[in-house]
Order: C-alpha cells, then sequence, then structure tokens
C-alpha cells in the first residue's frame, strides 16, 4: 500500500494532521511508545482520531520496506520519506481558489506584524 | 526535579505573525529550558534544544537551503494549525486557505527564528510534558504549550 492510498481514504483535515504526526515520528525518529506518550500532551483536534490509525500504517510501510524501525533509519533517509509526505501534503491542501495576489497581500500583511 | 526558571522556543516570523493576526495572539510552543552549560549534566537531544533550532534556521536561510527540514516542518506545523483552529471555529473556510497558500508560498526568509523567552511562573499551569523517549537522559526536559498568551512571554531576534 503507498502514502497515497493511506492517506487517500482519509478527508482533508484527517490527512494534513497525519502528514504533520508522521513527518515528526519520521523526523524525530520516535518509536510508538514515544509517538504515543507525545500524542498525550499534544492539542487535540477532531481529525486525530483517524489520522493517528493513518500515521501508524505509514510507519509499518516504512518498517516493512526497510526491514528496520524507524528510529533505526539513517536521518537523511527519514527526512526522504518526509518529503515524499510533503508532496502529498501539497496535493492534499492543492492550489484552493485564492488568486497569487491575495495570497502577496496576505504575506505583506504578515510581515507587518513581525 | 526543581522547576526552572525561564523556559525557551524558536519560532520563525511567520507561525508568529500568523498566530498574532489569525489565532487571538495565541501561540502553540513547544519548549524547553535552558541547556546546562556542564558538560557531564544531562542535555535534551539537538532537536529540542531551542537554540541550536535558533541556528539551524539560521544557518539553512542563509545558505538559500530551499529543501530545509526545520523549515519544511514549520510549514507543515502552520497549515496544521490553520486546519486545527478552523476546526475549533476560530477561523472561517477562506481564512485556512489563505494561511495554508501563504505557508507553501513563503520564502525563505519569512522563516527567520524567533526566541521566546517564557517565565515558567507564568505559564506553569498551562504546560505538559512533551514526553522525550530518551532513556539515556532521562532528565531530559521538554513542553508543549497550546495556547501560550502574547503577554506570557518575550521576543528575541538575536541577529539584531
Amino acid at each position: 500500500m503507498s502514502f497515497d492510498a493511506i492517506l487517500g481514504r482519509l478527508d482533508q483535515q484527517a490527512a494534513v494532521e497525519a502528514v504533520y504526526l508522521a513527518a515528526r515520528y519520521l523526523s524525530h525518529g520516535l518509536n510508538r511508545t514515544s509517538f504515543e506518550r507525545q500524542l498525550r500532551s499534544d492539542i487535540k483536534t477532531p481529525a486525530q482520531r483517524g489520522a493517528i490509525g493513518a500515521v501508524h500504517e505509514i510507519v509499518a510501510e516504512v518498517e516493512q520496506e526497510y526491514g528496520r524501525a524507524i528510529f533505526a533509519l539513517p536521518a537523511a533517509e527519514r527526512l526522504r520519506i518526509v518529503d515524499r509526505l510533503d508532496h502529498i501534503l501539497a496535493r492534499v491542501t492543492g492550489p484552493g481558489s485564492l488568486d497569487e495576489a491575495k495570497t502577496t497581500a496576505a504575506l505583506q500583511a504578515l510581515r507587518q506584524q513581525a | 526535579m526543581t522547576q526552572p526558571l525561564l523556559l525557551y522556543s524558536t519560532a520563525t516570523r511567520l507561525a508568529y505573525s500568523v498566530a498574532q493576526r489569525y489565532f487571538g495572539e495565541l501561540h502553540y510552543v513547544w519548549c524547553a529550558p535552558r541547556d546546562d552549560p556542564d558538560p557531564h549534566a544531562f542535555h535534551n537531544p539537538p532537536s529540542s534544544n531551542p537554540i541550536l533550532l535558533y541556528r539551524t534556521y539560521e544557518r539553512d536561510i542563509a545558505g538559500g537551503d530551499e529543501h530545509s527540514a526545520v523549515i519544511a516542518a514549520n510549514r507543515r506545523g502552520i497549515i496544521r494549525g490553520a486546519v486545527a483552529k478552523e476546526a475549533q471555529g476560530m477561523i472561517d473556510r477562506p481564512t485556512r486557505e489563505l494561511i495554508e497558500a501563504v505557508a507553501k508560498q513563503a520564502p525563505l526568509p519569512d522563516f527567520k527564528p524567533l526566541l521566546f523567552v517564557i517565565p515558567y511562573a507564568k505559564v506553569a499551569n498551562r504546560v505538559k510534558p512533551a514526553g522525550i523517549d530518551d532513556r539515556a537522559r532521562p532528565m531530559a526536559q521538554e513542553f508543549i504549550i497550546e495556547e501560550l498568551p502574547r503577554s506570557s512571554f518575550d521576543v528575541l531576534d538575536l541577529s539584531r
């Protein structure tokens, strides 16, 4: 099963949450225990229930593909997998209906804020 | 374990501005006490060290690293925050979409780091241990604050 298939079953909110959590799992080299410990302290979103199942599927997929636990993978390899997830996230969130001028104006306004 | 006097968190200008403008000046932060200068003391792993994270942002921006892992994580975090705030009813769908677009399109300089300095006493009832899993460093400390009011921390730009 590919990441696309796993994330494709989720609505947009759950897919965003799943990519965020899976990326954290991978980039920090977590294991199931530490991941679940972090989750207990983290914000709770309505999308989280579906997202967590997808994260475990993604982790299982990676561990099967590499024959090793996530935390045993080299950091560069873990980050390459995160990059794959980010590409899916870009598709999930999509270009939206916003025109570029509106986005640029919002960015300018935010720069004034900082 | 004694309570720290201060907690530190590294944010980015973009994430800070989004929270100020759209999230009611409430900031979602991961934070940690200062690193102990004693080399024999327990230390957080690098990914949980705000100062090291700050330097990583600076290095990646100065190097024009379009594939920076920390900046990618920040974009992801801003998008996740927007989705969560929409679910809470704090922002509407067009605003969430605008934040997503901004997070995806913002160039590297918008991710210049900022250091939040947070008096522990002001947030003691808000901090949750983040549960670093490092059996070699059982005293490592990292916390999550889900909604940190702007009035509860100072912001430092170490590049100035």
